[in-house]
């Protein structure tokens, strides 16, 4: 444990803390009516702001919490910098990688996923130390296996087409198709860990058309997947994006303006807080969460698909742990299927302090986050040695303005729903990582729908995009 | 977190040696991980400022804190910070107060809650 000294000499460590707060926004009123409100000040709706700013339109963001991000914020853990929620970001991400290249944003290693050192997977047999080569060949077999149809159903990933192969497959479950595919018991208990991973869910809530498309993304390459998932952060913290998103489109910001009504009509929109506000505007942006649609009255009512999605929610829902350990572990990282809590566990860095490892599990598993002897214990289990000193835990799916994690859709949601889903309702425009047709769940998704939402919402005001 | 239980430890321990019970600093220091990604001491300059700063918090009217502005739930909360209500609270947030926006499923175990409740209410003296 941190010695009672360091506790009482540590007074620096946190300085940058400051800097870390998404730059404060006005809370009072706005200066005028704007062109278009945005509801949800994540990636996606401050990456339209910024867009919609080019063309001339002045945007009002109201965000329901305390700050901007949304399911991400930078802040501190174990007295460093540290971001939480979604953060990681890879070259083959497209539309975050213009945004890394368009500010200039540096960029840090996760070693666990970029260069392990070693790889454990917890089997019934016990924990197994796996070279990383031939770790991830065992992955890419089995995912090559679970997800064979990927070449054939998306050639061009960020164009999925929908078609009757894709309806069949998407009544199928992650877990259908593990069931389906003779494994030996180590390939099985890796791979099942890693889409449970990927999926944040059981794998029986989870489609299995989703994950399919998940490898096609990743260029059908198991290693490359996982690297698109966690190998890249922000060196200054996803906050730092969001300033620069901010900046740029110069919009008003309602922090803590949680929206509770929205009337359309032909002519304009309205949006109604929480403590009874009115915003009116001529065109709106929805950008939030799909799982808090239905927290939203709508007048006149939208499609009933995004309503019972929204009723259902995406599968995604479980945990992101922070774990210090004493010492240097090394560059590791470990996998466990369900039924245990922690699913995949793997440095995040090294410093003074220890290393921090991140651990990633669903809520499939009742698991007290705030024991930090239950979280000892199984971290221990994919790591005898380690030595826990600290954990931290964020809980997304306590969280009310996300209701869960990562997207990733149920059976069936995705063909069924996914195209009413992004549909827009008269004046009002969808947008939000649920919603990508890409990197769903991901900032990329995000960043994607925001480019995306403002160039329909030019349509509806009538600009043209190249003004 | 580090920062943040260094100032309490200080401010608290130094403060009320003739206060309460021994409190353990590495166990507090691990609770208050907990907290300090969103809540800060009001007294410091940096920290996080999601939620409102927790220090000062025994006998505060609930929801009441100047300068935060709180979900409709949370301000229309009609009682006290004290040891009982913090530690309802701390259970279980959501159910104590439905629809706040607190994104915490509560300390399930009750020495925690009573550590981390002497600890916010310098009730801790040093050891």
């Amino acid at each position: 444990m941190i010695s009672r000294r360091t506790v009482l000499t540590a007074g620096t460590l946190g300085a940058g803390a400051i800097a870390l707060s998404a730059r404060a926004a006005t809370n009072g009123s706005p200066s005028h009516e704007p062109d278009v409100i945005i509801v949800g000040g994540g990636f996606a709706g401050l990456t339209a702001a910024r867009e919609l700013k080019r063309l001339g339109q002045r945007c009002l963001v109201l965000e329901a919490r305390s700050r901007l991000g949304g399911r991400t914020f930078s802040t501190s853990v174990f007295g460093q910098p540290e971001d939480v929620g979604g953060q990681w970001i890879h070259w083959i991400q497209p539309h975050i990688w213009s945004e890394v290249t368009r500010y200039g944003i540096s960029l840090v290693e996760t070693p666990g996923a970029a260069t392990p050192e070693k790889v454990g997977v917890l089997t019934d047999g016990g924990l197994v130390t796996q070279d990383p080569a031939e770790n991830f060949a065992i992955l890419q077999r089995a995912m090559s296996a679970l997800c064979s149809e990927s070449r054939e159903l998306f050639p061009q990933p960020f164009a999925p087409k929908l078609d009757e192969r894709c309806v069949r497959l998407d009544r199928l479950s992650v877990q259908d198709r593990l069931n389906s595919l003779e494994l030996d018991p180590l390939t099985r208990a890796a791979i099942t860990a890693y889409v449970t991973t990927n999926v944040n869910a059981a794998p029986r809530d989870a489609g299995l058309l989703d994950q399919i498309h998940w490898f096609a993304r990743a260029g059908h390459d198991m290693e490359r997947l996982l690297q698109a998932c966690a190998q890249f952060k922000m060196r200054e913290g996803t906050v730092r994006l969001i300033n620069c998103l901010r900046d740029d489109a110069a919009c008003d910001v309602e922090l803590s303006c949680p929206v509770r009504r929205i009337e359309g009509s032909a002519r304009d929109v309205v949006a109604i807080s929480e403590d009874g506000r009115k915003f009116s505007a001529k065109a709106m942006i929805v950008a939030l969460p799909m799982n808090c649609w239905t927290d939203i009255e709508w007048h006149p009512g939208i499609r009933p698909e995004k309503l019972a999605a929204s009723r259902r929610r995406h599968a995604g829902s479980g945990f992101e742990l922070h774990v210090l350990l004493e010492g240097n572990v090394g560059s590791y990282m470990a996998m466990a299927p369900l039924p245990n809590p922690i699913n995949l566990l793997y440095t995040d860095k090294r410093d003074a302090r220890g290393t921090v490892m991140v651990g990633l599990g669903t809520s499939a598993v009742d698991f007290d986050l705030t024991d930090d002897e239950a979280i000892a214990r199984e971290v221990r289990r994919l790591m005898p040695s380690a030595k826990v000193k600290a954990a931290f835990a964020y809980d997304w799916n306590a969280d009310p303005y996300s209701k869960g994690t990562w997207c990733n859709y149920r059976p069936g949601m995705w063909t069924a729903d996914g195209p009413a889903m992004r549909a827009q309702e008269g004046r009002i425009v969808f947008a939000g990582s649920d919603t990508a047709d890409g990197w769903r769940g991901f900032i990329d998704g995000a960043v994607e729908t925001g480019l995306r939402a403002a160039r329909e919402t030019a349509t509806v005001l009538g600009l043209r995009l190249n003004a | 977190m580090i920062r943040c239980a260094s100032q309490i430890l200080m401010g608290l321990l130094v403060c009320s040696t003739s206060l309460g019970a021994s409190c353990d600093p590495d166990r507090i220091e691990r609770l208050w991980t907990k907290c300090a990604a969103c809540h800060r001491l009001a007294t410091e300059k940096d920290g996080a400022s999601i939620g409102p700063p927790l220090d000062n918090i025994m006998g505060r009217a609930a929801g009441t804190y100047v300068g935060f502005k709180y979900s409709k739930a949370f301000s229309q909360l009609k009682f006290a910070w004290n040891e009982a209500t913090l530690d309802q609270f701390l259970a279980n947030p959501q159910s104590m107060v439905p629809e706040t926006a607190m994104a915490f499923s509560g300390l399930r175990r009750a020495e925690d809650r009573a550590e981390l409740i002497r600890w916010l209410g310098g009730q801790c003296k040093d050891t």
